[in-house]
């Protein structure tokens, strides 16, 4: 790095200046695309930091956590572990729910009020210090403050909860900070809890700290093979781990397309630096004959890529930060996508995150601004001072496509890397770069269309084929952000497809009933025997649902007991595998196609669930599709699952009704009998379809949020683009308006240019997208979420998207042509 | 025989989780009745009952307080306490984490090379017997924590994050009525009063760990063991205690209630002479006069830790074995105190050690207010 002679002037900042349009619509390209990806970045860090942290704080200064996902424990275990010569302290809890007067299920923690203080978990007021025997009485609770906001009440008020059946009134002796962020819950002794929801003998977790130099993972080792099947002995750091996990691969996903607008901008660097490079060639010529050298015109070029850069980058980090700050209040951590249940999640500092993207931006701009400097950098210099040739004679060979399709290929045959399928994104980001080697020669088509009518045509026509290097520079960032948008809007809709067609399979009764949503919400065990009668209704179906740990390391499955008839099981699941018939004699189960992925569980593989005293032996006899529970299902007739549990709870019901009964009918008698029945969810399955799919589309808010900024971007590049390539052509207007065309003449002209250009740009960005959606489909959906789902073309989408995008593409390029047609007068007197 | 393997069976299938379905309670919850309970000369102090528990009272401890000396010959001191407490209402729910009862631990090590009190508490309900006290002998414990007798002698176990001890107490004297009949009445009405023994003059042998250094100990120690309905005078603050295990033999318990003007409201003390002639003393007998006072810098309380104190026939200094020896119990009792090891002096001729202890300097005592 010695003897830099660059005229920076010159060479740098002039070209720049002489074109504040352009250079600012780059800058803002750069800033929107680094905006994006770390505001998506700092919303998946945020989002994962806040659900481990609050879990840690939840667990005070315990070193492990007992809990049995969906199930219980006995209290025997805390006698056990607190009397174990490694442990120092243990904090017991039972989890349960109560109906509030209103109608809302409110979790209730019972703890142990001086061993949850002993362990520093933020779960009691330091107001009760003053009365420390308050907290014991059965009728006194604590609220959080997402309850008392919910409730409407105050501390001191009273508040009448339906407990098991049975009103009871507690008074309100304190309120704490929500422990898991807008979780309404209350807090009561432990004791109280046993009694009053006669769940004597019963915890559900336990907080365990060890002795001071134990070592954790020993202890860990000697307890777990002891303890009852289903329970994880665990630190608080791992859970959250777990927890997180289960979003990672949405995160991914997302933090790769957010990436894809990062590369939209360096595209845009590319575009304008492109034709600032052509503008350029005169002057760079003349410094070349000044002594300046090839390696210093590279370096001319970097500098231009680093000028739009920088200030690019700077925009940039603080909208980032701007965007995701407004992302998470109003969407929450998971931005919709349901993963951590009303998590309001605040911003931290993340400097490191802050200067990545910053730097990502500023490279993406330098990369953006290599090649138009290296075409540039060994041009012959005497022709360009002879004739002031402005197209480019030496394009990149488009043989140089074929490596990289052969490496596409084998990225999308690459299986996914701790549950992202990176190699199918490689694959995705090699086709793009592909497309655009190949962009010119794709443009040479327009010479297989027939000839165009009239003159204008021919000239049109003639333009187009002789600068297609020049064309595909402008259309590189729109090809590019459509094909993104295709292939995103192609997978979206496939899914939806297959979700709305599951749904349509697996809804057969007239109408579900259910308590609510959690394991706890029970709805009364009598109400099958009290609703089910002809003729009323004809048929019912009970359904007991609640979680169950499956997997080490992996959240909960979701278990699903219901009638299922075992000879035929289709009726019930959309099976897509099944076991050949069995020997043995061994209980069937049917597990969903995420578990089956998740486990490496097979139809026919003999497997061990922790229900009853020593867990039961079951067959896997089939795999079904399921798109509700995304960390994967277990279903079984529910008759086994209560003779091995003795759990006779339930939480749903579906119903067939009679022949002469309507919903109405059926609601009034219901409420007639269960006046508690207007809290549960009752819904017919059209109903229960609608609210599925808006789900569905909320979930997807924010891939829709990145797209629109994709094209926006591509936008830009589409205008600078063609307003650079028109301002190149000013002496080519100026002679054909000598020759007589008329200023409407140039505008048709300009207007068919941008129209057909726009159309190729778009029918090209659609074929890739298409190729896009296949490796979307095909691979990263499965490889990321274990979801299959059958390709499905939205044309009804597709074709309006396309259509408008044309019609904005043209509607660019006339806008950016504008200020050159006003021109030509003066030009002539030029000329 | 077969009552314990019903037993078994019970606890094999609690442990395999199957719960049955319990009936719930009213919608009233009924209460256990309230032990009627009396401190009362009518019913003197009797071993060997005095040497359990006494679950019936809302308010009982066992206080263990001594001298060491490390086989390196430095000088320690260090203190144990057991609480138990029962809140002034018990709701008869059956389950094992039912409050009935509520159990408070303590400990310190005075090393005055480390200048201030090492410390270790521990609370706890006596839910599933994690906590609890033997209504036969002395055995009171808490989580790993234990004072425990063992035929004649006791076992006092504690293990804290910066300390841990295990000693073993042999008393080398009967126990000592701090009343008559047992009876230590606390104020000039005589409804305040509690049931109080001492055993003093123990001889300690053990084990202490500071941090990670293990040392021999050997000592002389003190044990109390009081229990109460309401022991505290309506206008008491707070009271200054002593106990000195003297060199000739003989035990000497000073106590003063003090009012909210911190002035004393009622003292008392016994006096065991060599010989083992018990001698009760009068508040007309005793003075204390605080000499000089120390501020702590970490609550700001500002504590008399050094007392010229006169009793007919004696009349001697306290010196603190070093200043900072106050206790912050926030995670147990609630309460912030000065309790350290003392040297008794008389002209600078040491007549024994003993323990001095300092509450109500920064507010009412909370945890006495169950009276």
């Amino acid at each position: 790095m010695k003897n830099w002679r660059i005229p920076w002037r010159a060479a740098v900042w002039l070209p720049l200046r002489d074109k504040p349009g352009a250079s600012l619509l780059a800058i803002l390209g750069v800033a929107l695309g680094v905006a994006l990806a770390l505001a998506i970045a700092l919303i998946n860090v945020q989002a994962v930091d806040n659900v481990a942290a609050g879990l840690r704080r939840l667990s005070g200064t315990a070193d492990l956590v007992l809990d049995r996902p969906g199930g219980t424990l006995s209290q025997e275990w805390v006698r056990r572990l607190a009397m174990a010569p490694e442990v120092q302290r243990v904090a017991p809890q039972l989890r349960v729910t109560a109906v509030a007067a209103n109608g809302q299920y409110l979790e209730v923690w019972g703890i142990e009020p001086l061993a949850t203080a002993a362990m520093g978990q933020p779960l009691l007021p330091a107001s009760l210090a003053s009365k420390p025997f308050a907290i014991f009485d059965p009728l006194h609770l604590v609220l959080d403050q997402s309850a008392l906001q919910r409730l409407h009440l105050r501390v001191g008020d009273s508040l009448s909860l339906e407990v098991r059946g049975v009103q009871r009134h507690f008074r309100v002796i304190g309120s704490i900070p929500d422990p898991t962020p807008g979780q309404a819950l209350a807090v009561m002794d432990l004791g109280a809890v046993q009694w009053l929801w006669g769940r004597e003998g019963d915890i559900t977790r336990l907080d365990i700290r060890l002795q001071a130099g134990i070592d954790r993972q020993k202890f860990v080792r000697q307890w777990q093979d002891a303890l009852p099947p289903g329970s994880f002995l665990r630190s608080p750091r791992k859970e959250g781990r777990i927890q997180a996990q289960a979003s990672f691969a949405y995160r991914a996903n997302l933090l790769v397309l957010s990436l894809v607008a990062l590369f939209t901008g360096a595209f845009l660097v590319h575009t304008t630096l492109s034709f600032t490079a052509i503008r350029q060639r005169h002057s760079l010529a003349i410094l070349r004959v000044l002594g300046l050298r090839e390696r210093e015109v590279l370096v001319a070029g970097q500098l231009q890529g680093l000028l739009l850069g920088i200030p690019g980058a700077m925009l940039g980090v603080p909208a980032g930060i701007l965007i995701a700050r407004l992302a998470l209040q109003q969407m929450g951590g998971d931005l919709g996508a349901g993963y951590f249940s009303s998590a309001q999640a605040s911003l931290a500092a993340h400097p490191f995150l802050w200067a990545s993207f910053g730097l990502a931006g500023v490279a993406a701009a330098a990369f953006g601004a290599f090649w138009p400097a290296w075409s540039s950098r060994h041009l012959p210099i005497v022709r360009i001072l002879g004739n002031g040739a402005e197209e480019d004679s030496r394009e990149i060979s488009y043989w140089a496509a074929l490596p990289l399709g052969v490496l596409a290929l084998a990225g999308v045959l690459a299986p996914a890397w701790q549950g992202a399928p990176y190699g199918s994104y490689l694959a995705i980001a090699l086709l793009l770069f592909a497309m655009l080697i190949l962009l010119p020669g794709l443009l040479r088509i327009i010479g297989l269309l027939p000839e165009f009518p009239g003159a204008l045509g021919h000239l049109l026509r003639a333009q187009l084929l002789r600068q297609s290097g020049r064309a595909s520079r402008s259309l590189a960032a729109i090809v590019v952000a459509f094909s993104l948008v295709i292939a995103m809007a192609v997978m979206v809709g496939s899914f939806r497809d297959s979700v709305a067609h599951w749904l349509q399979e697996i809804l057969h009764a007239d109408l579900y009933l259910e308590a609510g949503g959690r394991d706890g919400d029970t709805l009364p065990s009598n109400l099958p025997s009290e609703l089910c009668h002809p003729p009323l209704v004809t048929y019912c179906s009970p359904l007991r649902r609640r979680t169950i740990q499956l997997l080490p390391n992996r959240p909960p499955v979701m278990l699903l007991a219901q009638g299922i008839n075992s000879q035929d099981p289709g009726r019930t699941l959309h099976l897509l595998e099944r076991a050949a018939p069995d020997s043995q004699g061994l209980p069937p189960v049917w597990i969903s196609e995420i578990l089956a992925r998740l486990g490496h569980w097979r139809p026919g593989q003999i497997i061990r669930l922790p229900l009853g005293p020593s867990g039961v032996e079951v067959r896997i006899a089939g795999i079904y599709q399921d798109y509700a529970y995304q960390q994967g299902a277990i279903t079984l007739p529910l008759h086994d699952y209560q003779q091995w549990t003795g759990d006779k709870e339930i939480n749903g019901l579906a119903l067939w009704l009679g022949a002469n009964t309507t919903t109405g009918d059926l609601l009034e008698r219901l409420h007639r009998l269960y006046p508690a029945s207007i809290h549960w969810q009752i819904a017919t399955p059209g109903q229960i379809r609608k609210r599925s799919l808006e789900i569905f589309d909320q979930s997807f808010a924010a891939t829709y949020a990145l797209e629109a900024v994709a094209i926006l971007i591509g936008l830009l590049g589409v205008g600078n683009g063609f307003g650079a390539q028109t301002l190149l052509r000013q002496q080519e207007f100026a002679l054909l308006r000598c020759l007589g065309l008329r200023r409407r003449d140039i505008f048709r002209l300009l207007l068919g240019e941008g129209l057909l250009l726009s159309s190729i740009g778009v029918v090209l960005g659609t074929i890739l997208g298409l190729v896009i959606s296949l490796i979307l489909i095909k691979r990263v959906n499965p490889l990321s979420f274990h979801w299959q789902m059958e390709l499905q073309i939205p044309w009804g989408d597709v074709l309006p998207l396309a259509a408008g995008l044309i019609l904005l593409c043209t509607l660019t390029m006339l806008l950016a042509a504008r200020r050159v047609m006003g021109k030509d007068t003066e030009l002539l007197h030029d000329q | 025989m077969t009552s314990r393997i019903l037993v078994l069976l019970l606890l094999g299938y609690s442990l395999s989780g199957i719960s049955w379905a319990s009936t719930l309670p009213p919608q009233t919850l009924p209460l256990q009745p309230t032990p009627h309970v009396q401190v009362t000369p009518a019913r003197p102090l009797k071993f060997p009952n005095a040497l359990g528990s006494h679950p019936q009272f809302p308010l009982e401890w066992w206080y263990v307080t001594g001298h060491l000396q490390s086989a390196e010959g430095s000088r320690l001191g260090f203190q144990l306490t057991f609480f138990r407490l029962r809140p002034p209402k018990v709701w008869a729910n059956p389950s094992a984490f039912n409050p009935s009862q509520i159990y408070f631990a303590q400990a310190a090590i005075s090393d005055p090379q480390i200048g201030h009190l090492l410390t270790a508490q521990q609370a706890s309900t006596g839910s599933l017997g994690l906590a609890g006290a033997s209504k036969d002998q002395t055995d009171v414990w808490l989580g790993h924590w234990r004072l425990q007798q063992l035929g004649s002698t006791y076992l006092a176990q504690v293990q804290g994050q910066q300390f841990s001890f295990q000693l073993q107490l042999q008393p080398t004297q009967p126990a000592l009525l701090e009343g008559p009949l047992g009876v230590s009445q606390k104020g000039p009405n005589p409804h305040n009063a509690s049931y109080y023994y001492s055993i003093p003059q123990l001889r300690v042998r053990g084990n202490l760990q500071i941090h990670s250094r293990t040392m021999k100990v050997h000592g002389s120690a003190w044990l109390d063991h009081e229990w109460s309905k309401a022991y505290l005078p309506k206008n008491a603050v707070g009271w200054d205690w002593l106990g000195i295990n003297l060199k000739d033999g003989g035990a000497l318990m000073l106590f003063q209630m003090r009012n909210k003007e911190q002035q004393p409201l009622w003292l008392a003390g016994t006096w065991r002479h060599a010989n083992g002639q018990v001698q009760y003393l009068h508040g007309s007998e005793i003075r204390w006069q605080a000499l000089h006072h120390w501020r702590s810098p970490s609550t700001g309380i500002r504590y008399p830790i050094r007392w010229q104190i006169e009793i007919p026939g004696l009349r001697f200094v306290i010196e603190p074995l070093m200043q900072d020896q106050e206790f912050q119990a926030q995670e147990s009792t609630g309460n912030t105190y000065w309790e350290g090891a003392v040297d008794i002096r008389e002209r600078g001729k040491s007549l024994g050690s003993g323990y001095l202890e300092l509450t109500g300097y920064g507010g009412q005592l909370q945890m006495g207010s169950g009276g």
